[in-house]
């Protein structure tokens, strides 16, 4: 009952209504630009809302994910170049729709079925993670710690062909996040001698720098690519049957979306990949072939990107482990007003969890009202120049990383982050594992040596790995992962095949 | 010089974990053979990424031997492939002329952080709007003048009416 009452807060109270609203609309706007990345918006408000109350907070952030989420698929439709890496997948066939001056139609499905998505994303979290949270609640040290490991390894190893690098991405993420006074030791820990790192490295700032400055250095390599916006013709609302008709098939990429969202390390864009080729599968007789404008290949991806949402709340609310960029942002919310995420999370502020679902599903109505009657302003977003674009986003990561301490000081270790950030892309170095090192760092750091501490020597610390079964588990799970990372497991994969 | 160039991230790698690996050694309060203390962690990641170094070192090689002998076996296939790995992610190429173009950008945007503490931040919000998209070039005079006071008056009501913040 009291879980109602709290679910219902943001559907009453008109101060969260308006944020969630104005996030999902922004959300889609921005999420819409190509080069405009929802991890950089969430990690700009962030920054901007600093001071707000939380629930306030995360109203907003909400809005913006499912929003940003959603409006990549518009940029994908319209020109060709997705608005964000989780729909990469919907324009396969949503290009090729808009060109066949389908543009109206596919807008129309992709719009219905995120909706659709989003909200079974929502409904899974709401069941699974007091689950999971009250499994969780007899975690140790060790479980954490091995959570905390498994997922910087899923997120350094799904960059494409990058895994040393992903994983030294990860190391040097750890490292930076160490910086500063030494939480139980009290000695200082890679300061290189200087005061004013004592109080370590603000990830805010950190993060501003590599998705944000990074991004607008990142871009201004493409300057002059546009994308050619097709026309929308005015086309009649398609028939409700017609609609219900991929029912189906959107419930199962759903159900696939959402659990590929709660892996650690895997997110929307694998969802959507995923969700993609089980249509191609699955779907005997598409309107059109794959790749020439089928309806399911625009709803597919959309759904299961939308769904991973949901599924990538979970192990943020219940475990404190975030599967992504977007979600270790959250982290750092909760962090920021006093709130350690994991299991005891759910018990002690439980009203968190359920207002957070409700702003979920608003966002989701809101999604569907915003995506179905705001339709032609979007070619216009869609084609504005980067020229225009990018000097506004630079100063608005400017104001944000000045904006949490109103220092100027920060503002250049956001640039320095920035440049870095842009180094490391051109390298091919993933970015994300580095911003949940920075992270995850110090819960690494103390659930280690805590473990330790609390154990008999170094035998005793090892064999604590197997001697509970919630341990074990983890422990053969992070084992099969880092085994899958090498060459070896490839090798055996093929042996077996040819066999 | 070609070698060289080539094991230039792997070598980037190893100095980076060893500058880190030199910080553990000189923590206080910390010993680097005590599991418990703040440093042994600390030194056991920098010694996983000083091998991801020399991992990527090696890779690198083994994809320039390959590159060099798909050159010489089939040397007109190759030029298609160029931008394209082994492993099939794309390669980034930038010339001179893109990175100086990017560096100058970043130059302007420290500029304009370090004009912040000297000019009202409007003033110099707008003057580095209005550079920037000149510099960008593509946008007519009068776009750029608009977009540029429009944004400033735009950025001023948002952020010190809805986010409450206060500019320098």
């Amino acid at each position: 009952m009291e879980a109602i009452q709290q679910f219902l807060i943001p559907f009453l109270d008109l101060n969260l209504l308006f944020l969630v609203a104005a996030g999902t609309f922004g959300g889609i706007i921005l999420g819409a630009i190509p080069g405009l990345s929802v991890t950089l918006c969430i990690a700009l408000i962030l920054s901007l809302t600093y001071s707000w109350e939380l629930l306030d907070a995360l109203a907003l952030m909400l809005g913006v994910y499912f929003g940003g989420v959603f409006g990549g698929s518009r940029a994908s439709i319209l020109i060709n170049m997705p608005g964000g890496p989780s729909n990469v997948a919907t324009s396969f066939d949503g290009y090729p729709l808009a060109q066949k001056g389908e543009a109206r139609m596919a807008l129309t499905l992709s719009t219905i079925y995120s909706f659709v998505g989003g909200i079974i994303g929502v409904i899974v979290l709401a069941t699974l993670a007091p689950l999971v949270a009250s499994v969780a609640i007899n975690f140790g040290q060790r479980d954490y710690l091995l959570l905390a490991l498994l997922g910087l390894l899923l997120v350094g190893s799904l960059s494409k062909g990058a895994t040393a690098k992903g994983i030294f991405a990860a190391g040097a993420g750890i490292l930076v996040g160490l910086v500063g006074m030494d939480t139980i030791g009290g000695g200082a820990r890679f300061t290189f001698g200087s005061l004013e790192l004592m109080s370590g490295v603000n990830f805010i700032v950190a993060l501003l720098g590599l998705f944000g400055m990074s991004e607008i250095l990142f871009q201004l390599r493409t300057l002059n690519q546009k994308g050619v916006a097709s026309f929308l013709k005015k086309t009649v609302f398609p028939p409700l049957r017609f609609i219900l008709k991929f029912l189906p098939i959107s419930l199962r990429v759903s159900i696939i979306g959402v659990f590929v969202g709660a892996l650690p390390g895997a997110g929307g864009e694998i969802a959507a990949l995923l969700g993609y080729d089980h249509a191609k599968q699955t779907v005997k007789k598409p309107n059109r072939k794959f790749g020439e404008g089928a309806y399911e290949g625009v709803i597919a991806p959309e759904a299961a990107n939308s769904a991973a949402i949901g599924g990538a709340l979970i192990p943020l609310l219940t475990l404190g482990i975030p599967g992504d960029a977007v979600t270790a942002i959250f982290i750092g919310a909760l962090f920021i007003h006093g709130l350690q995420p994991g299991p005891l999370l759910m018990e002690q502020s439980g009203d968190l969890f359920w207002v957070m679902v409700g702003s979920s599903v608003l966002a989701n109505v809101f999604l569907l009202i915003f995506g179905l009657l705001v339709v032609s302003i979007f070619i216009k977003i869609v084609t504005v120049p980067k020229q225009v674009l990018l000097p506004i986003i630079a100063v608005i990561t400017v104001i944000g990383s000045y904006s949490i301490n109103n220092s100027i000081t920060d503002v250049y270790w956001m640039l320095g982050f920035g440049i870095i950030g842009f180094i490391m892309k051109i390298n091919k170095f993933p970015v994300a594992p580095l911003v949940l090192g920075i992270i995850l760092g110090p819960l690494i750091d103390t659930s280690f040596r805590r473990a330790y501490m609390g154990s008999d020597g170094f035998g005793d610390f090892l064999f604590g790995f197997v001697n509970t079964p919630i341990t074990l588990i983890l422990t053969i799970v992070f084992i099969f992962t880092m085994l899958g990372q090498t060459n070896i497991f490839t090798t055996i994969k093929g042996k077996l095949k040819k066999g | 010089m070609q070698t060289l160039k080539a094991m230039a991230p792997g070598l980037t790698m190893i100095i980076v974990g060893l500058v880190f690996l030199s910080q553990t050694f000189v923590m206080e309060r910390a010993s680097l053979f005590d599991p418990a203390g703040g440093s042994f962690l600390p030194a056991l990641i920098t010694i996983v990424m000083i091998i991801t170094g020399v991992i990527v070192i090696i890779q690198d090689q083994v994809k320039k031997k390959a590159k060099t002998s798909m050159m010489e076996t089939t040397a007109e296939e190759n030029l298609e492939n160029e931008a394209q790995h082994a492993d099939g992610a794309e390669d980034i190429q930038m010339t001179w002329k893109q990175y100086a173009f990017i560096f100058i950008y970043f130059v302007l945007t420290i500029l304009y952080v370090l004009s912040i503490s000297i000019l009202p931040f409007s003033v110099a919000t707008c003057l580095f709007l209005i550079i920037s998209m000149i510099y960008l070039r593509g946008v007519s005079w009068k776009t750029n003048i608009l977009v540029s006071i429009g944004s400033v008056i735009v950025f001023y009501l948002v952020f010190t009416r809805l986010f409450h913040i206060i500019f320098p």
